[in-house]
């Protein structure tokens, strides 16, 4: 005790509160700690503010563990998605040195000491191999989906499927109030709709647990949600603030999208699991609407909507409204079901005139539509466009597309991954004259409510289109190299450990060989892939420019689609020739082979004369399929000697001359 | 030679590693380590910039943007000294430049809510219990903050000093000092208020 400073002193002036937080923090000095200890230990005021400031410390603590994200992704995953972009990274920097290197395939890689650092352990290595090589692949496989992506992804899906000529569209849709405490759910009512394909018209049907029902035809399905709130029992609050985002009650991503627009928040939540994708979108707090936060449940598999879940605050209390879709229906649209409609049609539902009751909002206003290939010909524009996206080398695997539209304009459609590029197509249409609309986003960006992201024309004729790496893509598929095995790699080790010329008396070091490999497996993986897109790229050109679309074109534009045509050609039969000579350094000509692998179908392989563009692809097809089974971490791997062999005769197909 | 998949470092080493990156590029042990590193730091990072960015998707992409230049860094032969704050710093300016341009962005728009904000009666939620509207709610309590006050408390409950705070806001160990009291103080009076 004696030690102690004199207590006069000492309590003497009391500790400010940033001292205290210090105090507690260890940040202070060894003799100002000392000091305010010794004030504390006397002073009971100063020891309640501490006590205060220790509280307030845990309140924010409390606050900022509820503001942590609900799932992270697995962390070999997000492990994968490091390693690929470090890759990446090394990649840019020595690309053009590869690229120019690799050409002259074997002479040995110096520098690139990017690819494989040091593993010495096999595993390791296949691991890396793997990793470098699926870049080309599934690089949008490991990217964590977030909310907006998974978003724009089920509106583009929506978008393509929503307008079938001829169709009446039979939507069922139960609506519940659950019980946000015990979980109950409660039946409300059965809301089912009918869709004209050909008028804004819809009839509707609304059954209740009472067992009423009632029907009835609608000009459009603007005033359905007035209809129908006080049925499904939605508040005040929340029908106000529907009704004046022009919200359709239904299972619609493109009407969830209006619902959220102006929720006053930034932050979404996405959840995966199976067989379903969930987002979450909270509402800012104390919103007029009384919503608190908005749930959109989607199929994993066909991104169609499954059920809306809005939770609000009504009159003080939690509810929550679901929306479940239960019927789908696509009916054909036979006299009576358009007699239906046609009742309303006097009134101006049919046809664009506005409605003529003055105090009703105006009817919307038409659109222009995209045609299809059969409804429309080619123009010098859409040639002139296709050059432009060939020379940005937008068809190659990216998901762009051209679109004749029903008001004669031209429209450039695409997803593109990265904003960069928007920038390059666009610079690059912006050479051709006409009217052309330009229309690119990516994932991340906001999509307007009022866009229609279109199915692509060629998807509706083409029943036969083989498994592509792109451009539709799983979504959800994580790439697992776990138990896989790369079959060629024993193979490529025997053969790049020989010593490379005669000076060189002692076998390359562990390290530069499995470097080697990697380089090898990248550059056949690219060749064949490169391939692939090129063949792809020319089956949509054929369907593009059939003959019966080229027919009244001018000769100058039916040159340009055949220079199109001969520079996919030329292309792959120059991957071809690259990849068939890089097989030959580690498996040579000479060498025996097992039997070849008979193709999948069992079936000589057909000329690609034998049937145009898609004989090409199926061949590409094929060739990296093989490739992708001998070079890659598979889980199905090829025997390497008899998969070689095929590999060798398939490529024999694509080369000129043969 | 180290087998880079075997190689466990503790922290200490990670930290000792990457203050001499030459020594560490020539050992060809720089993209073992960065991978460690990343593991590592990555639960605590990405839940960090969530909480600034509010996506963890973004946060994700941040993090590994700010791995890349540490790989640039290391690569160069540049030594980091403090290997978790450099971290903290750059994943910071990353998530501000995207706050600040998302900000930009949305300026030009009149939302719906703000046309009806004047109108807009005091919340019911808060008399409602559940974790539904806790989210939303405590979201919202970080809102009494200044942006500075919120930056250095977030960053304080991350576990760095004053100093390291101080390096990552480019401002001065006392005014950190200053602001988390502050902030600490906004924070608990307006929680007081609406409890």
């Amino acid at each position: 005790m004696t030690n102690l400073p004199d207590p006069e002193s000492v309590l003497l002036q009391h500790v400010v509160d940033e001292d205290l937080l210090a105090y507690l923090d260890g940040e202070l000095s060894g003799e100002a700690h000392q000091d305010v200890g010794h004030h504390l230990a006397r002073c009971w005021d100063c020891r309640t503010r501490l006590a205060a400031t220790q509280a307030r410390i845990e309140s924010f603590m409390h606050v900022r563990r509820s503001l942590s994200p609900d799932v992270l992704m697995p962390s070999e995953r997000a492990l994968a998605s490091f390693r690929e972009r470090l890759a990446a990274r090394a990649g840019d920097r020595s690309a053009r040195s590869v690229g120019t290197r690799l050409q002259g395939f074997p002479a040995r890689a110096r520098s690139a000491a990017w690819l494989l650092l040091s593993p010495s352990r096999p595993a390791f290595a296949l691991l890396a191999i793997a990793a470098v090589a699926v870049v080309a692949f599934v690089s949008w496989f490991n990217t964590p989906l977030s909310a907006e992506a998974a978003l724009a992804k089920a509106e583009a899906r929506e978008a393509g499927t929503a307008r079938r000529s001829n169709t009446v569209v039979k939507n069922v849709i139960q609506i519940d109030r659950v019980d946000a405490k015990t979980g109950q759910r409660k039946h409300v009512s059965v809301l089912s709709t009918l869709t004209d394909s050909a008028s804004p018209a819809l009839s509707i049907s609304l059954g209740t647990p009472e067992g009423t029902l009632e029907q009835e035809v609608l000009a459009s399905d603007e005033h359905l949600l007035v209809k129908v709130s006080a049925r499904i029992r939605f508040g005040q609050n929340l029908t106000r603030y529907a009704v004046s985002q022009r919200w359709v009650p239904g299972l619609s991503v493109a009407e969830y999208r209006k619902l959220i627009r102006d929720r006053g928040l930034d932050s979404a939540f996405v959840a995966e699991a199976d067989g379903f994708v969930e987002l979450r979108h909270p509402f800012r707090p104390g919103h007029p609407s009384g919503v608190l936060e908005t749930r959109l449940r989607l199929d994993a598999r066909t991104w169609t909507p499954t059920e809306i879940a809005i939770l609000t605050v009504e009159q003080g209390e939690l509810q929550e409204h679901r929306l479940t879709r239960t019927g789908l229906e696509f009916l054909a649209r036979t006299n009576d079901l358009a007699a239906l409609f046609a009742s309303v049609g006097a009134r101006g539902g049919m046809t664009a005139t506005p409605d003529s009751r003055s105090d009703g909002p105006a009817a919307p206003r038409r659109r222009p539509l995209p045609l299809s290939y059969s409804d429309s010909v080619a123009t010098p524009t859409e040639v002139a466009v296709a050059v432009a996206l060939h020379e940005a080398k937008a068809d190659l695997g990216e998901e762009v597309n051209v679109f004749q539209m029903s008001d004669g304009s031209l429209l450039v459609q695409g997803l593109l991954d990265h904003a960069s590029r928007k920038q390059e197509i666009a610079r690059a249409l912006a050479t051709v004259a006409g009217p052309i609309r330009v229309d690119l986003v990516t994932p991340g960006s906001r999509v307007d409510a009022a866009r229609d992201l279109f199915e692509p024309p060629w998807r509706s004729s083409l029943a036969e289109a083989p498994s592509l790496p792109a451009p539709d893509r799983p979504p959800l598929h994580i790439a697992d190299f776990s138990g896989a095995t790369v079959p060629m790699y024993s193979r490529l080790h025997a053969h790049f450990v020989r010593p490379r010329s005669r000076g060189e008396a002692a076998a390359p070091a562990p390290a530069d060989i499995d470097r080697t490999i990697a380089e090898f497996v990248t550059h056949v993986v690219r060749r064949s892939t490169e391939m692939l897109f090129h063949a792809w790229a020319l089956r949509k050109l054929e369907l593009q420019f059939s003959d019966r679309r080229v027919q009244s074109l001018p000769g100058p534009s039916r040159s340009d689609v055949d220079a199109l045509r001969l520079s996919h050609h030329r292309s792959i039969a120059t991957a071809a020739r690259e990849l068939a000579a890089s097989l030959e350094t580690v498996a040579p000509a000479t060498e025996r082979l097992a039997e070849p692998l008979r193709s999948p179908d069992g079936a000589s392989p057909g000329r690609p004369g034998d049937d145009g563009a898609r004989g090409v692809l199926r061949i590409c097809s094929e060739q990296n399929e093989l490739v992708r089974s001998l070079f890659t971490a598979s889980a199905a791997p090829a025997d390497p000697s008899s998969g070689l062999a095929r590999l060798r005769t398939v490529l024999r197909q694509l080369e000129p001359g043969s | 030679m180290m087998n880079a998949s075997a190689l466990s470092l503790s922290w200490g080493d990670l930290r000792e590693l990457c203050l001499d990156g030459k020594a560490l590029r020539q050992t060809d042990q720089l993209d073992a380590v960065l991978e460690q590193l990343y593991a590592r730091l990555r639960p605590q990072v990405v839940a960090y910039v969530f909480r600034l960015v509010g996506s963890t998707r973004d946060a994700e992409d941040i993090l590994q943007t700010a791995f890349l230049n540490l790989w640039d860094q290391l690569q160069r032969g540049v030594e980091i000294r403090n290997v978790r704050s450099w971290i903290y710093r750059v994943v910071h300016n990353l998530a501000m430049d995207q706050v600040r341009a998302r900000d930009r962005r949305e300026a030009s728009e009149t939302t719906w809510l703000e046309a009806r904000d004047e109108g807009a009666r005091p919340s019911t939620a808060a008399s409602i219990e559940g974790a539904l509207v806790a989210r939303a709610e405590l979201a919202e309590a970080l809102r009494v903050l200044s942006p500075r006050e919120r930056e250095c408390l977030l960053l304080r409950a991350e576990g760095l000093s004053y100093q390291e705070i101080a390096d990552v806001l480019q401002t001065s160990a006392k005014a950190v000092s200053v602001h988390l009291t502050r902030g600490l103080r906004k924070f608990a009076d307006d929680h007081d208020k609406s409890a």
